[in-house]
């Protein structure tokens, strides 16, 4: 059994797209393939020039035409805890994330579209437990910190908003229909009623339609960018192992986000920080997790501000581009071999105020 | 210290605990909210991403068990050596007959058209070896062995297919995308490209299929392989080979990320009716999920082409399978004839 003869036998599902002739150059009769684009076909091009990477290789298809946003503008950013990541690195980059404070790592469309939903009508879903683990480490239901007409000037005042989304699985209670924004508390808990279960690709999807529809009510203008949260899910009350549930979850969500973008919504955009981390994450020679500092289930802080940075460049202005650069962070900052630039050392220092106390560290 | 620095009381503020599974890290992890353990989330239940980073770096074999397999393999194995195993879609076919092989047996050995990647032209197949009768929906164009491009022709009878499911003792069946080309006169599927001089614009379009598609094949494959052989188990796989290229209008790499995602949901789906005999193998998820989390390449490091998953990971996984889905002494038998395996450890 020699490699050579494995090798012949790895089969080809891109067959499909008609691209081995590269590889039967004696055809008399090839197969269509114009307009194909390709799977990066160099390893080196993983390893090399990770930048290069995201911007010819996966973010082709999502940036918008031409920059549109300036450096004061403000951006909300909602959602898992991936958004806190974006938010501190934004606003690290000197972007402005506003003074807008929702409420953190709801991850579920549902619970976004709760928290929406009460912002922008008044009215609740009727869908949604927004049980909450306070900062005093007391579980209670989440209660506005602000009035709910300082929510909606925001959301009016916003120059773009992004979300990070990172389950599909929820907690729901059988009877009422109603989604928990998180988990059950223990106390409320009944087995039998409160139903831990997968949501449809369909349900997150019209879910996703409504968050958008409800935003253009009150701010018509701001790009709407949608991410799949790169987070793995820390457990899962499915019959299979986590790593699978996360799997599915994140497929359902990756689909659902594909139905969305294909509507073409004016304004709407996918943003494919997902794929950096979890597709180009298996051909990098080195974990896309939890590297640095051991944090397992986190993305490396060098490939959030590579996500980042793409996401500036493709969204910003070239003047609020150049504006930024221009305070010393440089994109070329954030390669490892710079390490302890200015950017590196914004990045550390925004994801130590995020962070964990070292105790409890893994 | 002050309250506001206590680390205790500023769980929200970590960026660790995320998203929904964080009730069950928060309470199992336990010690940061001992100390308010007057309430807690519901975690009975729970199975957990796992905790420490070692384990992705150290026992490979073991990680898999541990933490990708649980929930996917069956009670018992039930294969024996010489059970013919019928593959079709891509690669784990030829890995379990390369690994089978290696410790001196054959496995099934009639020859299916190889690389038929989306559901369409599985059932396609499955159908016309089952029934006689083809879909209807299958342009059957494939390269052949002298490299030219023509409608297949089945090397066999009909009934010496058939006779051959059978007599399976297993069947694996392994998706590769979701993306076809179809005609949109026909309705018909190609089973891969369209030949360059019978394509049409307009007429051939190429696009996503959606879940329930996909799923509603599964259940039609699963469904007539149980009409001729209602025993012999059926490994769905979903392979980590991506696509090596799209028409869609976005980038292949995350092209490939929504085609996986749309067969993987369709899996689910179709492993959630609990049919009989009807399993998931997670190869992908030990490819391209755990491929993320380990300080080494998941792909190309055999040849350079990134496409390719590392043969070591491929032995990994063909390995595993053998030893949930044979029996015990089955298990014994292969692993003492098998040959070391050539493959280094990237460990």
């Amino acid at each position: 059994m020699t490699a050579g003869i494995l090798m012949a036998m790895i089969p080809d599902p891109a067959a499909g797209t008609g691209l081995e002739d590269a590889i039967v150059q004696n055809a008399r009769r090839r197969w269509h393939a114009r307009g194909a684009k390709r799977f990066p076909n160099k390893r080196r091009l993983f390893e090399r020039d990770l930048p290069g990477l995201i911007r010819k290789w996966i973010v082709p298809g999502y940036a918008p035409e031409a920059g549109m946003l300036s450096s004061s503008d403000s951006i909300i950013t909602l959602g898992s805890c991936f958004a806190r990541q974006l938010r501190g690195c934004l606003s690290d980059l000197g972007c402005s994330s506003g003074s807008f404070r929702t409420p953190s790592r709801i991850a579920s469309t549902f619970a976004i579209l709760d928290f929406i939903s009460w912002c922008v009508t008044g009215e609740e879903i009727g869908r949604g437990y927004r049980y909450d683990r306070m900062e005093d480490g007391e579980i209670r239901e989440w209660t506005p910190e602000a009035e709910r007409a300082e929510y909606l000037q925001g959301m009016r005042d916003a120059g773009a908003f992004v979300f990070g989304f990172g389950l599909a699985e929820i907690w729901q209670d059988r009877e009422t229909g109603a989604v928990f924004w998180r988990g059950v508390p223990d106390d409320v808990y009944e087995a039998g009623r409160h139903e831990f279960r997968l949501t449809t690709v369909e349900e997150n999807e019209e879910n996703l339609l409504r968050i958008i529809k409800l935003i253009r009510s009150v701010n018509a203008a701001a790009p709407i960018v949608l991410m799949l949260s790169p987070v793995p899910i820390p457990a899962t009350f499915r019959e299979l192992a986590c790593i699978p549930a996360d799997c599915i979850s994140k497929s359902v969500m990756r689909v659902a986000f594909d139905r969305v973008i294909s509507r073409r919504l004016e304004g709407v955009y996918y943003w494919p920080a997902f794929e950096v981390v979890q597709w180009a994450g298996a051909h990098l020679a080195r974990s896309a997790y939890g590297i640095i500092d051991r944090r397992l289930r986190q993305p490396t802080r060098y490939l959030v501000a590579e996500i980042v940075e793409a996401f500036v460049e493709a969204f910003y202005t070239p003047t609020a581009v150049a504006e930024l650069r221009a305070r010393g962070t440089s994109r070329t900052a954030a390669s490892p071999a710079t390490r302890g630039s200015r950017l590196e050392h914004a990045l550390r220092t925004s994801a130590r105020r995020l962070s964990r106390p070292a105790h409890s560290e893994p | 210290v002050s309250a506001t620095r206590d680390p205790r009381k500023r769980p929200a503020e970590s960026v660790d605990d995320a998203e929904l599974g964080q009730i069950t890290a928060e309470h199992v992890r336990g010690a940061d909210y001992s100390w308010t353990q007057d309430r807690s989330w519901n975690s009975s239940g729970a199975r957990l991403f796992p905790r420490k980073q070692s384990a992705f770096e150290t026992d490979f074999p073991k990680l898999i068990r541990e933490w990708v397999i649980p929930g996917h393999a069956p009670e018992a194995g039930m294969l024996s050596v010489d059970d013919t195993i019928i593959t079709l879609g891509s690669c784990f076919a030829r890995e379990l007959r390369d690994y089978l092989g290696a410790a001196g047996f054959s496995a099934g050995s009639f020859w299916i058209p190889p690389g038929l990647n989306n559901t369409f032209a599985i059932l396609d197949f499955v159908s016309w070896c089952v029934t006689g009768e083809e879909t209807g929906r299958g342009y059957r164009y494939d390269r052949t062995d002298e490299g030219q491009i023509e409608e297949w022709k089945p090397e066999a009878e009909r009934e010496r297919y058939v006779e051959g499911m059978r007599a399976a003792g297993a069947f694996v069946f392994t998706l590769g995308l979701a993306e076809v080309w179809q005609d949109r006169e026909t309705g018909a599927v190609f089973w891969r490209g369209v030949p360059k001089d019978v394509f049409e614009a307009g007429r051939h379009v190429f696009r996503l299929t959606t879940v329930d598609e996909n799923e509603a094949n599964i259940l039609r494959i699963v469904d007539l392989v149980g009409s001729v052989n209602p025993a012999a188990p059926i490994v769905l796989t979903l392979s980590p080979v991506p696509l090596q290229a799209t028409f869609r209008e976005m980038s292949c790499l995350t092209a490939d990320s929504v085609s996986k995602s749309v067969l993987r949901v369709a899996i689910d789906c179709a492993i959630g009716r609990k049919l009989e005999n009807v399993y998931y193998w997670p190869s992908f998820e030990i490819v391209r999920w755990v491929g993320a989390h380990v300080p080494w390449q998941a792909y190309g490091t055999d040849d350079g082409k990134p496409r390719n998953p590392s043969r070591w990971l491929v032995a990994e996984i063909i390995d595993a399978f053998v030893e949930a889905f044979f029996t015990p002494a089955a298990v014994a038998e292969l692993r003492a004839r098998q040959v070391a395996s050539p493959e280094p450890s990237p460990l």
